[in-house]
């Protein structure tokens, strides 16, 4: 019982665990819900305002929001019941709005959901452990800003809307250790991600004469990415996995 | 505008580190101000480049325009 409550606190350390009413197992269900079906609803929101909507493979669009909303509801309820803290839930539930738009059309929320996210992210921080969680909530967000803004006036591999995304990740992360283990998570699904495109690519083009399709001409949804790293680190540290 | 963004975000990096490294509340307190500040402020920047470049964008495309519709009308 008590390693078990350690793993908890150090899979939610930015914004600490709930000891109130959120340790109800009920409670948590309830919470997941609104959460899923309110990421699902501001999706949609934003989604309209996507310039770049087409309706020539209606069928194909209708099966990806589909299992977009799917998914967005069952992992903010699998979050919730996991990791009892009422900060990260609300903070991850913000980050699936932005990981669902960027999975489904390649467009991010605008500029006031993603800057108000991440304050939202350091009051919270501020709320669940003081001054000491709000630090870790705006040092680990600095950081994930300014890495992500060299990097795209170093290399110009990225867009700047990964600027935003990349300061969102970092303040839903929390603290460095969280982190840490997300980028972890993040390199180890996107190793796996490449692995699998390669070997179909390689699959696909081996008995033909066309030369075969280049990695780097893949679009890469970095918000769905980021996303998929920060629900895996608190899945894998329940079960026991360290990074 | 966007060197002095990237000035501000290498300094926010350098602010980061040290505010991580928070001895006391006092001193960490003051990183913080000043991470949040220097962000804020390369944020601006930033965004304000990055309107620039669209409003650069948008004048070369209609110099672009004009130039085809002048090669139209040689043609003609």
């Amino acid at each position: 019982m008590a390693d078990k409550d350690k793993e908890v606190v150090h899979m939610t350390e930015g914004f600490g665990v709930d000891a109130s009413v959120f340790t109800e197992v009920w409670f948590k269900l309830i919470w997941g819900i609104v959460m899923g079906v309110m990421s699902n609803v501001l999706a949609d929101v934003y989604l309209r305002q996507a310039p770049h909507i087409t309706t020539s493979n209606l069928s194909h669009a209708n099966n990806t929001r589909r299992l977009r909303q799917t998914t967005c509801l069952l992992t903010n309820v699998g979050v919730s019941l996991l990791t009892g803290s009422f900060g990260f839930c609300v903070v991850f539930a913000a980050f699936s709005v932005t990981a669902a738009t960027d999975f489904e059309q390649r467009w991010l929320p605008p500029n006031s959901f993603m800057f108000a996210s991440v304050i939202a992210s350091i009051g919270l921080g501020y709320l669940a452990s003081g001054f000491w969680g709000m630090r870790d909530v705006l040092v680990t967000q600095a950081i994930c800003f300014a890495l992500a803004t060299l990097s795209v006036a170093l290399f110009g591999h990225m867009d700047s809307g990964d600027i935003k995304v990349a300061m969102q990740f970092g303040a839903a992360c929390g603290s460095l250790i969280n982190l840490y283990m997300g980028l972890l998570s993040m390199l180890g699904i996107g190793v796996l991600v490449l692995g699998i495109a390669f070997f179909t690519m390689r699959l696909r083009t081996h008995h033909s004469d066309q030369p075969r399709a280049s990695l780097a001409s893949l679009h890469v949804p970095v918000a769905t990415w980021a996303w998929l790293g920060l629900l895996t680190f608190p899945a894998l540290t329940v079960l026991g996995v360290r990074l | 505008v966007i060197q002095a963004g990237l000035v501000l975000t290498l300094f926010t990096l350098v602010a980061a580190g040290i505010a991580a490294m928070g001895v006391d509340e006092s001193s960490t307190g003051l990183w913080c101000v000043l991470l949040g500040v220097s962000q804020s402020l390369a944020i601006f920047l930033l965004l304000r480049g990055d309107t620039a470049s669209h409003e650069e964008c948008d004048a070369v495309s209609t110099r672009i325009q004009e130039g085809i519709a002048r090669q139209e009308q040689i043609k003609r």
